[in-house]
């Protein structure tokens, strides 16, 4: 597949922009996380979404925006910093397992507390999916295609993988894709009260820019796999392990690289099992990232472990985890399980 | 590589089971009333396109038989209405659930309320504290990936399983990314679709933005005053004509195109000039390799808000030229109501119901011509041939879509 990451936007917990990330990464810190007193405990972003200095000729849209969807714009305009600007006839992709479930919840017991006729119309448009994607469209000016996909914790890998085959097939020029997810006090209640709370609950947004071919690739995207198996749970993430092995392999068939290229790996939440089925295909021993202790998890969060996976790439010195050295290998490995069932496996190449 | 349709099913306000919803849509019939699901008398409409079968007797159990679709794995109304348009699909296309079980099968969904219906309810009719009092599988449904995922599990899908929600176009991309699966070799068969279920918060969400119309819908008309909610569900079986043939499917029609674009102008406004709407169209020709003159029919998305059906003419006029005023463009949503992210689906169907039946379907209800409108609306369905269709699916966000359909029997010149 010819597609190259050729920029990153970043909104962590972590920092803000490329190098902000790296740094903070490099020097192995950990984002605090919060108590959740006020019931939305975990990882928050390290700084305010103040977009005024990004897009200031929006300032009426940016008082109507909702906090999912300032994710999304503020990671966007840190991925067309990193890029020098932004093709208007770029793709956009954008995963979001949960969407604006904070604003949804706020509008619906206002309809309860209210009634219908205060509803409040400027809230409603953001509670679509797709609202901050159409926000970053026409504050960036894109006009390209535009997916938001949700499917649960592959949603940012789907997206990504739609973004990757548009601009190896000439569809697009160039794409935005990635994932954002929010941390609020009803996805915490909600996922308790189910039962599937995330190890350490974070938010934030990563966008990545793909090109056909770029002098500046950080890295390649060279094949995404996608595959359903039915969980032994429906609420924990217990990826069926055949499924996964035969998907891990699928993948890296595609990609046309070795289980040992492969010099480092990035999980979604799947517990040990995914540890597991993951070992079995590359032998135990390749290094995970641990960027879940560190930055937290949320649904959407394969964005940033495809950036996180390209800059590994781009610079080998980075480590890998806090207490390990860079990646040594010539290839990454991005795996996804998702509640209910479906799977992701993408595979990024160095550029050489 | 050429895409075939194999199979489909449908549900909605006019007719459910692919006959009825033909029969309902070549009759102009109109499935706009009182709204049953809530009580809506403290809104601004009170009415809607909601569906009151029982979709689990009679067909819909020999179809369920026949494909081996669980129609009692339900979880909420969403999905059921998924369910038992994929058990019709599956069982006109002659395929079971085991047939689906291996990794070249996936499955794209297009949506955008999945359980809301029944979440919202432990809210809005709660006194107490919802969280003390909440079911908490019920919210594990709210996530619009959730219709998706339980759909999978039903079906045994092996391969791909994705859900795109971008309002109003879910269903329509959704077709348009198991087209491309097929394309990239990654499926064999794409089961594709979207299904919607009517409830408080996008009824109320709609009604604060003044886009409900008190009464029945008028796309196109110059009496128009927004839309009328609807829901249903539509999915469509897709496959390369070289695997339908070699099984001995039936092909119902070909997929020949998809196209998608942003409009980077506002989040709920279309652009006046038709701008982005002609892209989305322009650019599924282009993905189908046809001429504009090839097209014999558009179903438009046709909301029947002022601005919507300005924009669209606007955008059929850039595309057909001095074609737009007698193209017949007509839209499903008079008769169906606007099924949201299922809207797509639904209206595909409609397009392939024209083309089995040689019929046009009609904009039911149009009386009065809007200046700014200068189209064949089709007022009340008519015969015609239809050989290359186009169905439009407009949404927030600016997102517009199109994709291009041919009957069977059509062949490029």
């Amino acid at each position: 597949m010819n597609a190259v990451i050729a920029a990153v936007g970043l909104a962590t917990p972590l920092g803000f922009g490329r190098e902000a990330f790296v740094d903070a990464w490099r020097a192995g810190a950990s984002a605090p996380r919060v108590a959740g007193g006020d019931e939305a405990g975990g990882v928050r972003l390290s700084q305010a979404l103040k977009l005024r200095g990004w897009f200031p000729e929006q300032r009426a849209s940016l008082r109507r925006m909702d906090r999912l969807s300032k994710i999304i714009a503020a990671s966007a305009a840190l991925c067309r910093e990193d890029a020098g600007g932004l093709d208007a006839a770029a793709a956009l992709a954008v995963g979001t397992d949960l969407g604006t479930l904070e604003g949804t919840w706020a509008f619906l017991s206002r309809l309860r507390d209210k009634g219908p006729a205060l509803a409040n119309p400027n809230e409603f448009p953001n509670l679509v999916p797709n609202a901050g994607a159409g926000y970053v469209g026409i504050f960036c000016g894109l006009q390209g295609p535009s997916h938001t996909f949700c499917q649960h914790e592959t949603c940012g890998d789907d997206a990504i993988a739609w973004a990757a085959e548009g601009v190896d097939e000439g569809r697009f020029p160039s794409a935005v894709a990635g994932g954002a997810e929010e941390l609020g006090a009803v996805r915490c209640r909600a996922t308790a009260a189910a039962g599937c709370a995330d190890g350490v609950p974070g938010e934030g947004g990563a966008l990545v820019l793909l090109e056909r071919s770029s002098a500046r690739g950080l890295a390649q995207v060279l094949a995404s796999r996608g595959a359903f198996a039915p969980p032994r749970s429906p609420v924990r993430r217990e990826p069926a392990a055949e499924a996964l092995q035969s998907l891990v392999r699928r993948a890296l068939d595609a990609a046309e690289v070795a289980a040992a290229d492969v010099g480092a790996v990035l999980l979604s939440d799947g517990g040990a099992d995914l540890n597991a089925a993951v070992d079995a295909v590359l032998g135990a021993g390749v290094p995970r990232t641990d960027h879940a202790a560190r930055v937290g998890q949320h649904p959407a969060d394969a964005g940033f472990r495809v950036a996180l996976g390209a800059l590994l790439l781009a610079d080998r010195s980075l480590p890998v985890h806090v207490d390990g050295d860079g990646c040594g290998g010539s290839a990454v490995l991005v795996v996804s399980a998702a509640r209910g069932g479906t799977l992701r496996a993408t595979v990024l190449g160095a550029c050489s | 590589m050429n895409v075939v349709i194999t199979g489909h099913g449908v549900v909605s306000a006019i007719g459910s089971g692919r006959a009825a919803f033909a029969a309902g849509l070549q009759a102009g019939a109109c499935g706009v009333a009182p709204i049953q699901r809530f009580d809506a008398s403290a809104y601004r409409s009170q009415v809607a396109a909601e569906v009151h079968e029982d979709l689990r007797s009679g067909a819909w159990r020999a179809w369920a038989e026949a494909s081996g679709v669980p129609l009692t794995e339900r979880r909420g109304r969403a999905a059921g209405f998924a369910l038992s348009a994929l058990a019709e699909a599956l069982a006109e296309a002659g395929l079971h659930v085991g047939d689906l079980a291996n990794p070249a099968t996936g499955l794209a969904f297009g949506g955008s309320t999945a359980g809301m219906p029944e979440a919202e309810g432990g809210l809005l009719d709660s006194d107490g504290d919802y969280w003390a009092e909440a079911d908490p599988t019920v919210f594990l449904s709210t996530p619009v990936g959730s219709t998706a995922a339980v759909l999978a599990r039903a079906l045994r899908v092996g391969g791909p399983v994705t859900t795109i929600s971008t309002a109003c176009s879910s269903a329509t991309n959704a077709i348009g990314l198991g087209l491309n699966w097929l394309r990239r070799g990654y499926c064999d068969r794409v089961v594709v679709g979207g299904s919607d279920a009517h409830c408080r918060l996008t009824h109320a969400g709609f009604c604060s933005l003044s886009l409900v119309a008190p009464e029945r819908p008028l796309p196109f008309d110059a009496r128009r005053q927004g839309m009328v909610i609807g829901e249903g569900a539509a999915f469509f079986v897709l496959e390369s004509e070289e695997t339908a043939r070699a099984r001995g499917a039936g092909v119902i029609g070909q997929l020949l195109g998809f196209g998608n674009g942003a409009e980077a102008f506002h989040l709920v406004q279309p652009r006046a000039d038709g701008a982005g709407a002609a892209s989305a169209m322009g650019t599924a020709l282009d993905d189908a390799g046809l001429a504009a003159d090839a097209v014999d029919y558009v179903n438009a998305h046709g909301t029947a808000t002022p601005a919507n059906d300005v924009s669209e003419a606007a955008g059929v006029h850039r595309v057909f030229g001095g074609r737009a005023a007698s193209l017949p463009v007509s839209s499903t949503k008079s008769q169906v109501g606007h099924i949201l992210g299922a809207s797509g689906a639904v209206e595909l169907a409609a397009v392939l119901a024209a083309m089995a039946g040689g019929f046009l379907p009609p904009t039911a209800g149009w009386a009065e011509r809007d200046e700014a409108i200068d189209l064949d609306t089709v007022p009340t369905s008519r015969p015609g041939d239809v050989g290359v269709a186009l169905s439009n699916s407009f949404a927030f966000g600016g997102n517009d879509s199109s994709v291009c359909v041919a009957h069977p029997d059509w062949r490029r010149s």
